[in-house]
């Protein structure tokens, strides 16, 4: 089986006719096709959807910019700063193929020919987490801070992150950031410009105590792109993740970020990526596992995708001596692996059988501990790979057993909060 | 008056016959010519050349005739501009209705042609006059049902004075003599035209039965002259109509307008109630001026930099801003002097979107402004309220036919702001400039152009920043400087207004006390 996996990923990297071809040992044992795969992955999703987070702010106030930082990714579309570029509330997807979060991004407030109303309805019925952004520099929130109250009050435990942005445009000239970052700490107030902290203090004094009593976070940010030349970019933005840590009820950060992948010092845009790419798979084997009818081979053929995936972000190309490395570093690691002793059976034997006698529970936390360990290993494998280094058998085989234990514990909480 | 006799005797009797005699012998010349003619037998060649200048005279004029029509067919395919020279345009400080009122006008005295209306029938002269007053009464008055009697005795009166008091004036003018023609003396003319006209008749006879050979060149001469002087004559008739038209319709459209006030003065000749509250508001030195000032009204969201923008325009700290919302907390008006005149009325006002200007407030400002200056800022996005406020504020000059729309200048402010933020080296280029800042300013003054829909020349990007004043005294001031002479036009109509609330409730005291005057007097 696993034989099999790692063939079909090497005629997936081969070419897209060998994928066609309906001869190939792809389809006929392993391999399933990719339509049938994405309608796997849709029905995936629509058992478990992704969590999402609202990002409310008039337009132009730096919504996009908060996502591209929360995710790393650089797809979001950033504005120009005067024109609104969002035209209507739209999904962002995170990552694309597997997502781990939803953002849902609306259309900026205030914009000339838009009526917000049907959009806030449409977004208050989906979210799980709001934040909402307000530029410092405009003092008069009051369409902003109206949706906020209106939502807590008819969702009063609801999570609610008030990001403060662009706090560069109300320094004095020639001003740069306080380093570091102090509106953390007490006694901030005297730290930064007087301008600023009025600024800040008088949109906090506008919003005032919202009813309810779910959770609320005030966090200044200034999340800028590197050509604006303000240093740090991401000025607030760790301040920012842990106000989504504490907010949350779903671990947004877990989904998000791996603290374990940093230990290297390798912390880099791949590390974080790969991260939330892993995540996602894992999160959509976990749901393939719980659908009662999906033919399993749908499991391989994700983890297939998933390797291709991480293969595409380090920039390595997945060639026969590389998958023949990789498994020969994986398969000792996988037989003496801890997941497997726990499941009493090998891996080539596990997944069919699970197919058709284990419960469904239990192969969605199997399936998704599977995915999300390869996913590592792989991650460990390619990050080396692309940087030209050789890698230890042992060092792949320990992430891989510690991924797999933390693999099933990480999905297990997925699935049930957020189902609820 | 002195008399025939008096006037000749005061010249002398031997001195008009001194300057009679002086002048016989050049008076004697036609006549020596002409017997020459006879005796030497030439008369044959002079009549020729009579008949061949007659021809060739004719044929000019046909050729006139042909050219004129074509020119005026193609201006007429080009743009409906007639050739002719007016003397009656439309006043400048007409609001849009009278405009549209005055094209009417224009295209009912195009549409006149002596054909139709014979210049000496009194009767049918004034008839024309009531037609075109129709035409402008009905669009005044489109519900009424005689909209001619729309009007009031006093005012009816009134235009009689005037239209009476201009046409003198410019009969005075440009008729000669007109100024010791007597009306006698036009009807003993017309009787002796009468006269001559009869007797001429005769005299052709006369000469046809005598010498119906030159007879016969001198009635072909004399009917082609006629002709090309009656041609000539038609278009300085129809000129005179249209002429005729275009003047009553302008005395019209003054009056069913309401532009006439029964005092005669100039309507911005003295500040308005508004005005001077404002410049006591202003305080300061100095009493008010003489003459009423253009008011100009800075408005826009709170934060924008309007107080700044007050501050940048005067060159000195006038008004307080701050980071703040909420710093101007009411309207205040502050004088503009150049020259030690009240030049302008700048009158700063609260956030449009705060609390602090509330919409009746607001309107009342806005309706007092003769110029609005919009405070945006390049750095928002959120321009919603922006363009809402603006539409209501066009509205309610739609509402008012009577009155202007004042020019609309946009300040783009914080342009300091935009990418790239850390750079700022002005001046910049919008134009043409490979420069990213200055890109970026240009396409944010397109945005916000269209965003509150303003035309791209009226939205002027300035820096307010301290430090950083950038584009006010050149660029913003040059604007405003540009759009004076809108700014006046719409001053003219609100003074107007202004004048005629006063005038109505003054007419109403003074009347009042003259009844009561009478009253009084009866009962004693």
């Amino acid at each position: 089986m696993f034989a099999n996996l790692l063939t079909g990923l090497r005629r997936t990297i081969r070419g897209a006719a060998a994928e066609k071809d309906p001869e190939s040992g792809l389809n006929g044992e392993s391999g399933m096709s990719d339509a049938a795969l994405n309608e796997a992955l849709r029905r995936a999703r629509a058992v478990q959807p992704p969590p999402v987070v609202w990002l409310l702010g008039k337009t132009q106030s730096g919504k996009t910019s908060i996502i591209r930082s929360l995710t790393g990714s650089p797809d979001a579309e950033i504005g120009n700063g005067f024109q609104s570029c969002t035209r209507t509330a739209r999904f962002y997807d995170h990552p694309a193929d597997a997502p781990v979060v939803r953002f849902l991004d609306t259309q900026g407030l205030g914009e000339v020919d838009y009526d917000p109303a049907e959009d806030l309805a449409f977004c208050e019925s989906q979210a799980q987490l709001i934040i909402a952004v307000v530029k410092v520099s405009d003092g008069l929130q009051g369409a902003v801070f109206d949706v906020l109250r209106a939502v807590r009050r008819r969702r009063p435990d609801w999570p609610v992150i008030v990001a403060q942005t662009c706090l560069h445009e109300v320094y004095p000239s020639g001003f740069e950031h306080v380093l570091p970052y102090p509106f953390d700490q007490s006694g901030w107030e005297t730290r930064v410009p007087p301008n600023l902290t009025r600024a800040l203090l008088f949109q906090r004094d506008r919003l005032g105590a919202l009813p309810g009593n779910g959770p609320m976070v005030w966090v200044p940010v200034d999340l800028t792109l590197p050509e604006d030349d303000i240093l740090p970019t991401d000025y607030g933005l760790d301040a920012l993740w842990k106000a989504v840590q504490r907010a949350s009820r779903f671990d947004l950060e877990v989904r998000l970020r791996d603290e374990s992948d940093r230990e290297d010092g390798q912390s880099d845009s791949f590390s974080l990526a790969a991260h939330q790419q892993i995540v996602g798979y894992a999160m959509a084997s976990a749901a393939i596992g719980a659908l009662p009818l999906v033919d399993l081979a749908a499991l391989p053929a994700l983890q297939v995708k998933m390797l291709h995936k991480l293969g595409e972000l380090a920039g390595v190309r997945w060639d026969k001596r590389r998958v023949a490395e990789f498994s020969a570093l994986l398969g000792p690691g996988i037989m003496a692996g801890y997941g497997l002793r726990l499941a009493g059976r090998s891996v080539i034997k596990l997944i069919p059988v699970l197919g058709q006698t284990g419960g469904a529970a239990y192969g969605a936390a199997t399936g998704a501990g599977l995915t999300f360990a390869l996913g590592k290993a792989a991650r460990l494998y390619l990050d080396h790979a692309a940087q030209g280094r050789s890698v230890r058998a042992e060092d792949v085989r320990k992430i891989f057993d510690e991924a797999l234990r933390r693999g099933r514990n990480l999905i297990k909480p997925f699935g049930q909060k957020d189902g609820s | 008056m002195i008399s025939k006799t008096a006037l000749l005797r005061g010249f002398g009797l031997l001195r008009l016959l001194a300057v009679f005699l002086a002048a016989l012998p050049l008076l004697a010349l036609p006549a020596l010519g002409l017997a020459w003619i006879w005796l030497s037998d030439h008369r044959p060649f002079w009549l020729a050349a009579l008949g061949i200048c007659a021809v060739s005279g004719y044929g000019l004029h046909l050729l006139a005739a042909r050219i004129e029509r074509s020119r005026s067919k193609t201006d007429q395919a080009e743009q409906s501009i007639d050739p002719e020279s007016r003397t009656t345009r439309p006043a400048p400080h007409w609001s849009r209705q009278d405009e549209a009122c005055w094209i009417k006008v224009e295209e009912l005295a195009q549409r006149t042609s002596p054909k139709d209306w014979a210049v000496a029938d009194v009767q049918r002269i004034a008839l024309l006059g009531r037609d075109t007053l129709d035409v402008v009464a009905g669009h005044y008055h489109p519900e009424a049902d005689n909209p001619l009697l729309e009007l009031t005795i006093p005012h009816a009166l009134l235009i009689t004075e005037r239209a009476a008091r201009d046409l003198r004036r410019e009969i005075t003018r440009t008729i000669p003599f007109s100024h010791k023609l007597t009306m006698g003396l036009l009807a003993r003319i017309n009787r002796w035209r009468e006269t001559v006209k009869q007797y001429e008749t005769l005299y052709r006879l006369g000469r046809a039965v005598l010498s119906p050979y030159s007879a016969l060149f001198h009635e072909v001469r004399r009917n082609l002259g006629n002709s090309i002087a009656g041609y000539g004559l038609e278009n300085v008739k129809a000129w005179l109509l249209r002429e005729y038209v275009r003047k009553v319709g302008y005395y019209a459209i003054e009056l069913y307008s309401g532009k006439l006030l029964l005092i005669d003065e100039d309507p911005t000749a003295r500040p308005t109630a508004a005005t001077r509250s404002d410049l006591n508001d202003a305080g300061k030195h100095g009493e008010p001026s003489t003459s009423e000032p253009l008011r100009i009204l800075v408005l826009g969201r709170a934060n924008t930099g309007k107080s700044s923008l007050i501050n940048a325009l005067f060159g000195r700290l006038q008004v307080t801003t701050d980071t703040l919302p909420g710093t101007t907390q009411a309207m205040k008006a502050y004088r503009l002097e150049r020259e030690g005149r009240d030049a302008a009325l700048i009158l700063d006002a609260p956030g449009c979107d705060t609390d602090l200007l509330p919409p009746k407030a607001l309107r009342r400002a806005v309706l007092d402004a003769d110029l609005i200056l919009w405070v945006t800022a390049a750095n928002r996005a959120d321009r919603h309220a922006e363009r809402e406020q603006l539409d209501r504020i066009r509205a309610w000059y739609a509402e008012r036919p009577s009155r202007r729309l004042p020019p609309l200048v946009v300040a783009l402010t914080h342009i300091d702001q935009l990418r790239p933020v850390k750079e700022w080296q002005p001046p910049y280029d919008l134009n043409a400039a490979p420069n990213p800042k200055a890109v970026a300013i240009a396409a944010a003054v397109q945005a916000v152009a269209r965003d509150l829909n303003v035309p791209v020349d009226q939205t002027i990007p300035v820096c307010l920043a301290q430090g950083r004043l950038y584009n006010v005294e050149d660029t913003l001031a040059a604007v405003i400087l540009e759009l004076q002479e809108e700014s006046e036009k719409a001053r003219f109509l609100r003074c107007l207004e202004a004048r005629k609330g006063e005038e109505f409730w003054s007419a109403v005291k003074e009347q009042m006390k003259t009844a009561g005057r009478m009253l009084g007097s009866v009962l004693r």
